[in-house]
C-alpha cells in the first residue's frame, strides 16, 4: 500500500471513527427518551414535548398520489435530490428536498386524528423506495418525474451539452395503512395548510393536483358514455344540462374518493386533527428536534437503537484509535 | 510509546463517553419526574373542567327531580374536596367519589323521560362522558408515567441519583371496586 494511500485511510477511519462516536451518544438519548416516555392516545393526549403515540397512517381526499418512480399508491412521496461532488472524495450531497403534501395524517384506536408536518420527521429506518440516479444533460427519468422537478426549479430543464452533473433522486413513499411509533413535540394545528417549514431548500406539492386530475378524468370518461348520459339526463332532451354535469362529477368525485379509501368529508382532516406533530425548539448538544417516526414498535426501536449505540460507542473510538494508529507508524517511517 | 498514546485516545473516550453516559442518566431522570408532573396537571385540567360543570348538571336536574336533604351537599363537598386535596390520594378518592355520584344522577335520565329529553341536560351529559373518558386515558398515562418513574428510581444506577435528586416514589392514581359502583340515589321525581 503506498504510504499517500495509508495516509487518507488512516484519516477517513479516524473521521468515520469520530462519527460514530458521536452518532452512538445521540442513539444512547434517544434510546433513553423512547425508554421513558409513555404511549398516549391521540384523544387524550396534551400539547407539548414528549408526545409517544402508536398510530396507523389515513389518506385525507387530496391524498390521492402514485409514486413518480416506484408508481406505488400511496398518500405521500419524499424526494431527495441529491448531487454528486467531483474531486477527490466524491460523494452524494442533498440538494432539495420535495414533498408531495406538508403533512400525513394519522389515527389510533382513539379513532382520533393527529397530522404529522413532514418535513419535520426523522424516519429511523427505510420507507418503501426506490433511487434513480440521471445526468443533467441526458434526463433518463420518466417524463411525470422530469416535470416535477423542472415545475418546482429542482432542475434547470435546459440542457446543457458543456456540462453535466450527476444527480439522485431517492424516492419514499407513505402508504395508507402504514403503521407508525411517533415520538416528537405536539402543537397546534396551523389554520391555514401553508407549509410553515423554515428549510428553504423544501418544496411542497400542490396537494389537490392530483386528485383532481383523476376525478376529471374519470368525470370526461363517463361524460362520453352515451349510456351514462342517459341515466343522467333528467329532462330527456339527451343532453347533460350543467345541473345534471353537477350531479354526476359529484357522484364521480365519491367513486374515486372510496376507489383509493379517502375521506370524503368536505373538511380537510387537517381541521379535525388534535395536534400537529412538529419540530420542537432546540435539542441541546446531543438532542433530537425533529420527530422520530419509525414503522417498529416502541420495544423493538428501543432494543435495535442500544445495539447500535452500543456498537458504536465502542467501535467509534476504536476506528479513531486504529486510524491514529496508522497515522502515527506513517509519521515514524 | 505509539501504540500508549493510541491506547490513551481511546480510554479518554471511554471517559468522556462514560460521563455522557452520567450525565444523561441524570437528566432522564429529571425528565421522568417532569413526565409524572406533566401528566398529573394534565389529569388536573380535566378535573377542573368536570368541576366547573356539576353546578350546572345539578341545577338542571332539579327542576325534575327532588334530591333527598343533603344530598347535593355531599356532592359539592365531594366537588371541593377534589380541588382542594393536597395529595395525589386525597384528589384520586375525591374524584372517584364525585365520578359515582355524578354516574349516579346521569342515570336519572334513564328513569325520567322529560329530563332525558331536556337539550341542556343531553349536552351537559355528552360533555361530562367525554371527559370521564378523557380522564379515564389520562389516569392510564399518568399510572404507566408513574410506573416508568418508580422503576427507574429503584433500578441501578437511578437508584444513586435518586437521592441526590431527591425523588421518591408516587402514588398511582387507583380506583377501587366499591368506588366504581353507581351509589344508591334517594331521590323523588317530580310531577
Amino acid at each position: 500500500m503506498s504510504r499517500n494511500r495509508e495516509g487518507d485511510i488512516a484519516f477517513y477511519l479516524m473521521g468515520i471513527g469520530l462519527y460514530v462516536f458521536w452518532t452512538s451518544l445521540k442513539k444512547i438519548k434517544l434510546h433513553r427518551r423512547i425508554k421513558d416516555t409513555s404511549t398516549s392516545k391521540i384523544a387524550s393526549a396534551a400539547l407539548g414535548d414528549s408526545v409517544e403515540i402508536h398510530a396507523e397512517v389515513i389518506r385525507d381526499k387530496d391524498q390521492v398520489f402514485q409514486s413518480p418512480l416506484s408508481g406505488k399508491d400511496c398518500v405521500a412521496f419524499i424526494w431527495n435530490l441529491e448531487r454528486r461532488t467531483g474531486g477527490k472524495n466524491p460523494r452524494w450531497v442533498l440538494e432539495k428536498r420535495y414533498f408531495s403534501t406538508p403533512y400525513v395524517f394519522v389515527t389510533d384506536e382513539s379513532k382520533a386524528l393527529a397530522a404529522l408536518d413532514l418535513s419535520s420527521c426523522a424516519f429511523q429506518e427505510d420507507l418503501y423506495g426506490m433511487t434513480k440516479v440521471f445526468n443533467d444533460n441526458s434526463y433518463e427519468l420518466p417524463e411525470a418525474v422530469l416535470k416535477i422537478l423542472t415545475q418546482n426549479k429542482m432542475v434547470s430543464g435546459k440542457k446543457s451539452f458543456l456540462f453535466s452533473e450527476k444527480y439522485r433522486l431517492v424516492e419514499k413513499s407513505i402508504c395508507p395503512g402504514d403503521s407508525f411509533y411517533i415520538l416528537g413535540t405536539a402543537g397546534l394545528t396551523p389554520a391555514s395548510e401553508k407549509p410553515h417549514s423554515s428549510e428553504s431548500s423544501s418544496v411542497f406539492g400542490k396537494r389537490k393536483s392530483n386528485v383532481v386530475t383523476l376525478i376529471n378524468s374519470a368525470f370526461n370518461n363517463r361524460k362520453s358514455d352515451p349510456e351514462m348520459i342517459q341515466m343522467y339526463d333528467r329532462n330527456g332532451n339527451m343532453t347533460l344540462d350543467p345541473e345534471e354535469a353537477e350531479v354526476m362529477y359529484s357522484d364521480v368525485k365519491k367513486s374515486v374518493l372510496k376507489r383509493y379509501g379517502a375521506s370524503e368529508n368536505p373538511e380537510n382532516y387537517l381541521q379535525s386533527c388534535k395536534f400537529l406533530f412538529v419540530k420542537s425548539k432546540g435539542g441541546g448538544l446531543f438532542g433530537h428536534d425533529e420527530v422520530c417516526v419509525s414503522s417498529k414498535t416502541q420495544s423493538q426501536l428501543a432494543n435495535s437503537l442500544a445495539f447500535s449505540s452500543l456498537l458504536g460507542f465502542f467501535g467509534g473510538p476504536a476506528m479513531f484509535a486504529l486510524g491514529l494508529w496508522m497515522f502515527m507508524n506513517r509519521i515514524n517511517q | 510509546m505509539g501504540l500508549s498514546i493510541v491506547l490513551l485516545i481511546f480510554g479518554m473516550f471511554m471517559v468522556g463517553g462514560a460521563i455522557f453516559f452520567v450525565i444523561n442518566i441524570y437528566n432522564s431522570l429529571l425528565a421522568v419526574k417532569e413526565n409524572v408532573n406533566k401528566a398529573w396537571a394534565n389529569i388536573d385540567v380535566i378535573l377542573k373542567q368536570r368541576y366547573d360543570e356539576i353546578p350546572q348538571l345539578i341545577k338542571i336536574c332539579e327542576q325534575y327531580v327532588q334530591f333527598e336533604q343533603g344530598m347535593v351537599q355531599k356532592i359539592m363537598n365531594a366537588r371541593e374536596k377534589m380541588v382542594q386535596g393536597k395529595t395525589v390520594k386525597e384528589k384520586a378518592d375525591a374524584s372517584n367519589a364525585l365520578t359515582a355520584q355524578v354516574g349516579g344522577i346521569m342515570a336519572l335520565g334513564e328513569s325520567n323521560p322529560e329530563l332525558k329529553s331536556n337539550t341542556n341536560f343531553m349536552q351537559i351529559q355528552t360533555r361530562l362522558s367525554s371527559l370521564e373518558e378523557n380522564l379515564a386515558d389520562r389516569r392510564e398515562l399518568y399510572n404507566d408515567t408513574v410506573n416508568t418513574l418508580n422503576t427507574r428510581i429503584q433500578q441501578i444506577p437511578g437508584v444513586f441519583f435518586a437521592g441526590i435528586l431527591g425523588m421518591e416514589r408516587r402514588q398511582m392514581f387507583e380506583v377501587s371496586e366499591a368506588e366504581r359502583a353507581l351509589p344508591n340515589l334517594d331521590i323523588k321525581f317530580k310531577r
